[in-house]
């Protein structure tokens, strides 16, 4: 495996607080990883140790195999974080931009040439003159992007980056990064799900310091390892379950009173994890191949606009469908009533 | 009353006709404090970026000394200095008292704590994120302290425009180090306390006149100079 990065057992602690614990990851070129987690799970303290920003407590950093630390200037100098708080200096767009390259001796012209490509990839060019104080939150994050990519880095590390802008100026943003894949290594450092799923080709999952699952992108989402992710990744029916007998590959679960249908190897205690979309909805029994049929009573739904979800209960356990508004209408549904839950024995993750 | 406006318009006439005294003075007063508010810079600068970005041992302490010291009275600091300079004094080798040297020294002596003070806490308040940002473009420690530098270019400026201004309207240190001598140590200062003593008041005012204009002219040039270069954050 061809890694550009390579993370050896790398923890960060600050005093007592240990921001990453012992991480383990491999960053292959030309691909974009991205690290999502909640809120404070050390994802930017990662990024700053990729970054060759900060000392690691322990453990090492590889860069094409070969171990190094803040003070490796030369390969420091090949890779740009984007920082979440967009910082610029206070001088013109142009000049924020050229920083990186007068910092590695281009001539005049280069700095012009490369400044101008770059402004046209984030669609500033005509602003290059602007003050940066006198940019919205929008052009200020294009200009921090442009700034990172002008010195052309192998390794671009972006920490959030289309968080707090306008849904345009992140439509843009991301179809940059989109565009650069390939070109260059990025790691990309979110909380938000939909991006994540959009932009990489790996996906980290990061928890309390620690990268809790890695692999491709599908992979996560539908197979999330604990409950965590998968509630994280859309996962809304959790169960305590029991494998009770296992017949030609399909395992019947006991989730309290409730038998449930799933394809799993696991036996004994687990968890049955069900999306609120997998599941369907309806007033009598369906005819259908699907193999959970279950009988039930609604007792809650919250209208989201288009959609609604609907709360049943069945033998003790809540169920959370998703349906569309129109159906919901449709098949009159209202608190108390007796309702019919189906789904399939394959839309079943269990753990 | 009509003693004020009598001095006043023969201060006017004395300007208007570039009086050589008032020329010599103007500019002696000029070259002095031009002279203390570089050297104030040139050791005041690198003590600030030590005390703003350095990590070490009592450097509070050492902050809170210069700011004790921004309003150090003129005349203590002119005793304390003319007793260091005076012949028989530790200093006395030096030949500064009675000299421009000396006023000059002295007075970079006095903004020191202006120079230092202003640009610790113009350094302090650059965002932290901006050494990040030099640094992940590839700024080396030096090249990230230099950018720091750079976004507190508005404060170094201030700092150094309110030293030249504090320098050359003060008294205390140019009269004792450098006791008022026509044609040698004679600035605007001390020529106003004298005439005014001697009952020159026209002569006073045509010198008050300037030393406002001096200060306001530099005051209002750093304001430009701030609007032209970005300089405000």
């Amino acid at each position: 495996m061809d890694a550009l990065m390579e993370l050896r057992g790398v923890s960060k602690r600050y005093g007592r607080v240990t921001a990453v614990d012992c991480v383990d990851l491999a960053v292959e070129e030309g691909k974009i990883l991205t690290i999502i987690g909640p809120n404070g799970a050390g994802k930017t303290t990662l990024l700053r140790l990729m970054a060759l920003l900060d000392k690691p407590t322990s453990g090492e950093i590889l860069y094409r195999g070969v171990r190094v630390d803040e003070a490796s200037e030369d390969v420091r100098r090949r890779i740009v974080m984007v920082f979440q708080r967009t910082t610029l200096f206070s001088a013109s767009v142009y000049e924020n931009v050229a920083y990186g390259l007068r910092i590695r001796g281009y001539g005049r012209d280069e700095v012009d040439a490369r400044i101008r490509e770059v402004l046209e990839v984030v669609d500033m060019a005509e602003h290059a003159d602007r003050h940066v104080r006198e940019l919205s939150g929008g052009e200020r994050r294009r200009v921090a992007i442009a700034q990172a990519l002008a010195p052309k880095p192998e390794l671009l590390l972006l920490d959030e980056p289309l968080s707090d802008v306008d849904p345009p100026t992140a439509e843009a943003i991301e179809e940059v990064i989109r565009e650069l894949a390939g070109d260059l290594t990025i790691v990309h450092a979110t909380h938000d799900l939909l991006q994540a799923a959009r932009l990489s080709d790996v996906i980290a999952f990061m928890r309390d310091g620690r990268i809790i699952q890695i692999g491709r992108a599908g992979e996560v989402f539908r197979r999330p390892v604990d409950a965590f992710i998968a509630r994280f990744v859309g996962f809304e029916n959790i169960f305590d379950g029991v494998v009770v007998s296992v017949e030609g590959g399909i395992a019947k679960i006991a989730v309290g009173d409730v038998l449930i249908e799933a394809v799993t190897e696991r036996r004994g205690r687990c968890k049955v994890a069900l999306r609120p979309e997998d599941i369907v909805l309806s007033v009598t029994p369906l005819e259908s191949s699907m193999r959970n049929t279950l009988r039930g009573r609604i007792i809650d739904f919250v209208d989201a606009g288009a959609l609604v979800k609907v709360l049943v209960d069945v033998d003790g356990v809540t169920f959370r469908v998703l349906i569309t508004k129109r159906s919901f209408l449709n098949m009159k549904l209202r608190k108390g009533l007796p309702i019919y839950l189906s789904f399939k024995a394959s839309s079943i993750h269990v753990f | 009353m009509w003693e004020l406006v009598d001095g006043f318009l023969k201060a006017l006439q004395l300007l208007a006709s570039a009086d050589p005294t008032v020329t010599e003075i103007a500019t002696r007063s000029l070259c002095i404090s031009g002279a203390a508010t570089l050297m104030a810079a040139s050791w005041g600068l690198p003590t600030a970026i030590l005390l703003a970005m350095g990590d070490f041992r009592g450097r509070e302490f050492i902050k809170g000394v210069f700011n004790a010291m921004l309003g150090v009275p003129t005349v203590g600091l002119g005793l304390v200095l003319f007793l260091l300079f005076s012949r028989s004094g530790p200093l006395g080798f030096l030949r500064l008292l009675y000299t421009p040297m000396g006023v000059a020294v002295g007075q970079a002596v006095l903004v020191t704590p202006i120079v230092v003070s202003f640009i610790v806490s113009a350094v302090e308040s650059v965002e932290p994120e901006i050494r990040d940002l030099a640094r992940t473009l590839g700024a080396s420690e030096l090249g990230a302290s230099m950018a720091v530098l750079r976004e507190a270019r508005g404060g170094v400026a201030l700092a150094l425009v309110a030293s030249f201004n504090r320098a050359i309207s003060e008294l205390g240190v140019a009269l004792m180090i450098g006791g008022n001598i026509r044609g040698v140590t004679r600035v605007l200062t001390t020529s106003i306390a004298l005439e005014t003593a001697r009952g020159e008041i026209e002569l006073s005012i045509a010198l008050a006149i300037i030393l406002l204009l001096i200060v306001l002219a530099v005051s209002l040039l750093s304001r430009l100079l701030r609007r032209w270069g970005g300089w405000t954050r």
